[in-house]
């Protein structure tokens, strides 16, 4: 019987979306806590309490992530300029240092990096969170599944979703994109089906070891029945881990977008995400009067994912008070 | 113990197979023929058919599965469609290159990565932790062009040390003239990966020292340095070990974005220009040999597993 | 040009032993004075000896040296690149062409030609019979001599309804090719040609060994023969110790891709390439302000260009293309993208940097106006229109941008993909509805339109078919009378200019960089490395 254990999830995996783990039913390669009878702590038989209360860090992170999460909604109401518009259409040159009607300056095809950032804001946060959640919809609902199925389904389920993992995301997403075209939509699908194999192996192992607790047993033996178990006992057991894994999810999916905009399949010019307006003014770096072209958007991405972390770590610490923190 | 292996070397031969099954249906289902597609401009129903009966896809798809699986087994990849030569060809050299990479990676940005990580274990708390946990979690925030830029300014045109793309063969080229020939690349991946190994050692290291056993260890008054040493990451190696295999695979099939940047032919940028030009044939052969390398590399990392965890061997 | 001009006919008045000696005066570096005084003495006047002496330092310090490697940086390059001249299609294809072959002619920096494998061109008084002397004693690669058979061979693969060349449409007038002897050949024309020998000195038609199929490496009677050939990744040539010219200096060229523009830049200001073509416009300030790096640019009529297939849905409608080209941001493309190097375009190919080029025709501007009137009438309202573009030149990807900007403002829904430039010529172009094109300059306006224009060449992008076109297209490669001449060369133009469909807002110069010891670069306005002309002739200087 598998115990992946959780402790890898809230350090979540590779820019290449790995959880972890390679195999589905292999044994732990970590130590699993429940095995010495220290983590029932971390996993109490009731659901665990929704509060938490943040470190300053965890503040700082939070309020950044509120912060983009504000400008992505309304972003479009406070942009100076439209996304693709011009704030000094007579003046042919580049990369302009911030001035009055633009304040961050211009970039490579003279437009408002103000307004593209915040443009961008919307396009990036709102691509990857559709994706990521389309992961987690996805990879949760199969996985929990396969986990209390039965072994012969189990098995099948997670050869499939093996060979899935074996292909490397960037190539998967290559293909996929080049063959289909890129939108949107097609980007949304593609790094949600790509990602829900990760989430599927976490929310597969979450089930398998919260199916041997003695708490589930004592209620099988109850007669309860498989979706009572499902949704009182193993999902409020398995949240916690997976909602810490969704936020450096977001992230992969970040970098993912921005790898093929970096391949020119990510989101299409001129429409503006962070990503690839790192990419289009790379230039600046090398012949910019000004290099806040290339550095704002890729200060956003940074603040952006780095305020994730910080609330996700402080997140994964609050919920699981070990003996390293004492130490 | 071996038994265990073979069991595994198992589950690897299915997961070969699956693969081969998505990656060969998966590009039938794409748009285009590959008659078509080879033919170009020349293509005319006539001398398309011709071609299809030629390169046998006129047969039921689960035969064409059949004869490429076999023909994948005995080394033969098929022919481009887009040049016309065979695909071992157009490999060879790429896969020299991108093994040269990954492994010199390996070599330097793995060692450094999981020291630091494991200092970061033996304090945690410490400023030296915090610094080094902020470093490395917006390190996995920069997009791997941006990190290559950066570097390319600093040593490149700031320091004047290095090469801002790599050109010439390396044929006949000693250790250090291969490191120095892909400097940039090698450091640019070992920023890709160190974030994610600084994290997962130091994490694995102390998960390990929350155990009942290491507790006992601190209670009894053992110096904290002997626990992390002689106790704590003795048992960490499996985890460890998995996650740099994890980090290998990822060198062998994942850098796309770093070869195009440094203009190196390696297999990735090959997928780029294979997805480019339609080539079915290219971007099955190159899946499957992805596949391979990851399982491969997932089986050492079980068997080091196995060897480093004794309990791992008896499983219940 | 091994050394001094030896046939320099101020030299005339000198034997053969003086003129050996002043080569070896200006060799060990001799002073003005030395040599003025030595000419003097030879009997030439001062004003002459003058002259002579800067024109001999010129050329003294302009000597080639022999030895060195140049690492040369093109763009697009993909797996199908091709040692088979007649499947070219990019200038990385055109550029290696000059390393491993050669051609009976080779075009000059004035766009006529000069003899190259063909030691003298002859035709008969309406040109329809041409015949090429082929020069003694050239030897290919592989130790063979060149002979009429390979000749034949060579331009037989361009001829017939079959021929998978590129640039069949160029020699399409050609009934045959005859062996006249060994050494002579002749081609049979159906209908008069005067450019001919400037159609054969172009990219594609490079002399084949007889009887070749294999080109996995290249048998040519170029400079350098191949030592290694990567499709997509690399071609290195070593020097060819038979080559029959001058030229070939230097030990090894190596023609490397880098597709990334920002990486190529990168790549030869710090040094890693010799020369690169396309050098962004906007870095062109920093290259200049760079030490012992320069820009070689060649003032040229190639153009980028935006195509709609009028054979498909969608893109054939005629008040779509009209709109487009009234959305054309010509001044923009012009001032901001290319820095000033490049001309305004007029959706047709044939700018002032041609012969042939007519000024008469009205220069289109960006107009809302018509534009909205063109997009009403075109009903295609709120449907997107899918426009796939690449990097394949600068402004080529920015031309699609801008006039998606100004059809936003009218309500128009411009689709822009942009794909890499990899495998791009390969995949997308010639394929989709509407994509993007990058056009080199060709010698003639003739050539330029009969390979792209005409009806049934495998180029033409928007499969425009008119017959009073293509009838006047062979016409006028006969016409003698200057000013008929030039009112045919008016009516093509216009023809394009109204009814092709196609897009040309802007015409660019050939921006590459080179190091400053890159020398022997030609300016053969057709190409990028000077026109692709330069791999004979380069040599390193500071070697």
């Amino acid at each position: 019987m598998s115990r992946d254990n959780t402790i890898d999830v809230p350090l979540g995996a590779h820019p290449d979306r790995l959880g972890g783990l390679s195999e589905g039913d292999k044994t732990d390669h970590f130590v699993a806590p429940f095995e010495h009878g220290i983590s029932f702590d971390e996993l109490p038989d009731a659901p665990p309490k929704a509060r938490f209360r943040f470190s300053l860090t965890g503040w700082i992170g939070a309020i950044i992530v509120a912060f983009w999460l504000f400008i992505a909604v309304f972003g479009s109401f406070i942009a100076p300029y439209g996304e693709n518009d011009l704030p000094f259409p007579d003046d042919y040159s580049e990369f302009q240092t911030p001035r009055a009607g633009a304040l961050l300056g211009t970039d490579v095809e003279d437009r408002d990096i103000l307004s593209r950032i915040i443009y961008g804001a919307g396009r990036t946060i709102g691509i990857s969170f559709a994706a990521t959640l389309l992961a987690y919809v996805l990879g949760v609902v199969l996985g929990i599944g396969a986990a209390v199925s039965g072994p012969k389904v189990d098995m099948a389920m997670s050869r499939i979703n093996d060979a899935f993992l074996s292909l490397p995301t960037i190539m998967l997403g290559l293909v996929v994109v080049a063959a289909i075209g890129s939108s949107i939509p097609v980007l949304i699908c593609t790094a949600g089906l790509i990602y829900a194999t990760v989430v599927f192996r976490l929310a597969r192992a979450l089930g398998q070891e919260i199916m041997v607790m003695d708490f589930v047993e004592a209620a099988k033996a109850r007669g309860e029945g498989r979706w009572w178990i499902i949704t009182r006992e193993i999902w409020p057991n398995a949240a916690m881990p997976l909602i810490t894994d969704f936020g450096l999810r977001l992230i992969y999916v970040i970098l993912f977008i921005s790898s093929l905009s970096f391949l020119g399949l990510g989101v299409q010019p001129p429409q503006a995400d962070w990503g690839s307006m790192v990419r289009e003014n790379l230039g600046a770096l090398q012949y910019g009067e000004s290099i806040i072209p290339v550095l704002a958007p890729a200060m956003a991405i940074a603040t952006l994912t780095v305020a994730i972390n910080l609330v996700v770590d402080d997140v994964s610490a609050q919920a699981g008070g070990r003996l390293s923190k004492r130490l | 113990m071996t038994g265990l292996i073979l069991r595994r070397l198992g589950i690897g031969l299915v997961t070969v197979l699956a693969v081969s099954l998505i990656i060969f249906f998966g590009t039938k289902i794409l748009p285009g023929d590959a008659a078509q597609i080879r033919l170009g401009q020349e293509a005319t129903p006539e001398n398309v058919a011709a071609l299809r009966e030629k390169l046998g896809l006129d047969k039921p798809y689960w035969a064409q599965y059949l004869i490429w699986l076999k023909n994948f087994m005995t080394g033969n990849l098929g022919i481009s469609l887009a040049s016309d030569v065979p695909i071992t060809n157009l490999i060879a050299d790429r896969y020299k290159n991108t093994v040269i990479v990954s492994c010199l990676t390996a070599l330097i940005g793995v060692p450094i990565s999981l020291m630091l990580g494991i200092m970061a274990a033996m304090f945690p708390g410490s400023l030296y932790d915090r610094v080094l946990t902020f470093v490395s979690v917006s390190l996995v925030a920069a997009p791997e062009f941006f990190t290559a830029t950066l570097l390319v300014l600093l040593f490149v045109f700031a320091l004047d040390i290095g090469n801002a793309v790599v050109v010439g063969s390396t044929d006949g080229k000693g250790f250090f003239e291969l490191i120095a020939h892909f400097a940039l690349p090698i450091a640019t991946l070992s920023f890709v990966i160190a974030s994610q190994l600084i994290r997962m050692s130091r994490a694995a290291v102390l998960n390990v020292m929350s155990s009942p056993y290491i507790e006992m260890a601190i209670l009894k008054g053992v110096p904290r340095r002997r626990i992390i040493f002689r106790h704590a990451l003795l048992n960490a190696i499996g985890p460890i070990v998995n996650v740099v295999a994890l980090n290998l695979a990822y060198l062998v099939t994942g850098v796309i974005v770093v070869e195009v940047y440094f203009a190196y032919p390696g297999l990735a940028t090959l997928i780029v220009q294979g997805v480019q030009s339609r080539d079915f044939v290219l971007i099955q052969g190159l899946g499957m040999i992805f596949c391979l390398t990851y399982v491969v590399l997932m089986l050492i990392a079980d068997i080091a597993a196995f060897a480093s965890n004794p309990r791992l061997r008896h499983p219940k | 040009m091994s050394d001094f001009k030896n046939n320099d006919p101020r030299l005339t008045a000198l034997g053969y032993h003086e003129r050996n000696h002043l080569n070896d005066m200006m060799k060990r570096g001799a002073s003005r004075r030395d040599v003025m005084g030595w000419l003097m003495a030879a009997g030439a006047t001062s004003f002459a000896s003058g002259t002579l002496f800067t024109g001999l330092a010129h050329a003294a310090a302009h000597t080639p040296k022999r030895g060195g490697k140049l690492i040369m940086a093109a763009d697009q390059h993909g797996p199908n690149d091709t040692l088979d001249p007649a499947l070219y299609t990019s200038a990385a294809d055109y550029f290696r062409g000059r390393m491993f072959y050669g051609s009976l002619t080779r075009l000059t920096a004035d766009l006529g030609y000069e003899p190259e494998l063909a030691e003298e061109v002859l035709s008969n008084d309406d040109a329809t019979e041409w015949t090429f002397k082929i020069r003694k004693g050239v030897e290919f690669h592989n130790g063979k001599t060149l002979t009429a058979d390979d000749v034949i061979f060579t331009m037989n693969r361009h001829l017939g309804k079959d021929s998978i060349s590129k640039a069949s449409s160029l020699v399409s007038m050609i009934d045959k090719w005859e062996k006249v002897n060994d050494y002579e050949v002749r081609a049979v024309l159906s209908s008069p040609n005067a450019d001919l020998p400037i159609a054969l000195g172009t990219f594609h038609f490079k002399i084949l060994q007889d009887g070749t199929t294999d080109f996995a490496t290249a048998v040519g009677t170029g400079p350098y023969k191949v030592k290694e050939f990567k499709p997509g990744v690399r071609a290195v040539g070593t020097s060819f110790e038979n080559y029959w010219g001058e030229g070939g200096y230097l030990d090894e060229l190596e023609h490397y891709g880098i597709g990334d523009s920002t990486a190529r830049l990168n790549a030869f200001l710090a040094g890693d390439v010799d020369a690169m073509v396309n050098l962004p416009p906007k870095a062109i300030s920093q290259v200049e302000k760079t030490d012992g790096k320069e820009i070689w640019s060649l003032k040229a009529g190639a153009y980028v260009n935006i195509t709609p297939r009028l054979d498909m849905e969608q893109s054939n409608n005629v008040h779509l293309y009209k709109a487009m080209q009234a959305l054309q941001d010509r001044q923009r493309l012009v001032k901001g993208v290319m820095k000033g190097q490049g001309s305004l375009g007029n959706d047709q190919p044939i700018n002032a940097a041609y012969f042939d080029h007519c000024p008469d025709i009205p220069q289109r501007e960006l107009d809302p106006e018509m534009a909205k009137f063109h997009f009403e009438k075109s009903g295609i309202g709120n449907t997107a229109i899918p426009i796939v573009c690449a990097e394949v030149a600068p402004g080529a990807v920015e031309q699609c941008l801008f006039m998606q900007r100004e059809g936003k403002k009218i309500g128009m829904n411009f689709d822009v993909k942009k794909v890499t430039t990899d495998g791009y010529w390969g995949a997308v172009w010639l394929k989709e509805p509407i994509c993007v094109a990058s056009w080199n300059m060709r010698p003639t306006a003739n050539i330029m339109m009969t390979l792209a224009f005409k009806g049934d060449a495998d180029w033409n992008e928007t499969r425009w078919k008119n017959d009073k076109f293509d009838q006047l297209l062979i016409d006028v490669r006969g016409e003698t009378d200057a000013d008929k001449r030039k009112a045919k060369y008016c009516d093509l133009q216009t023809m394009i200019h109204e009814e092709n469909g196609m897009s040309i807002p802007m015409h660019r110069n050939y921006v590459d960089a080179a190091a400053a010891h890159v020398q022997g670069r030609t300016e053969v306005p057709l190409n990028n490395f000077g026109g692709a002309e330069a791999p004979v002739t380069l040599w390193r200087a500071d070697t």
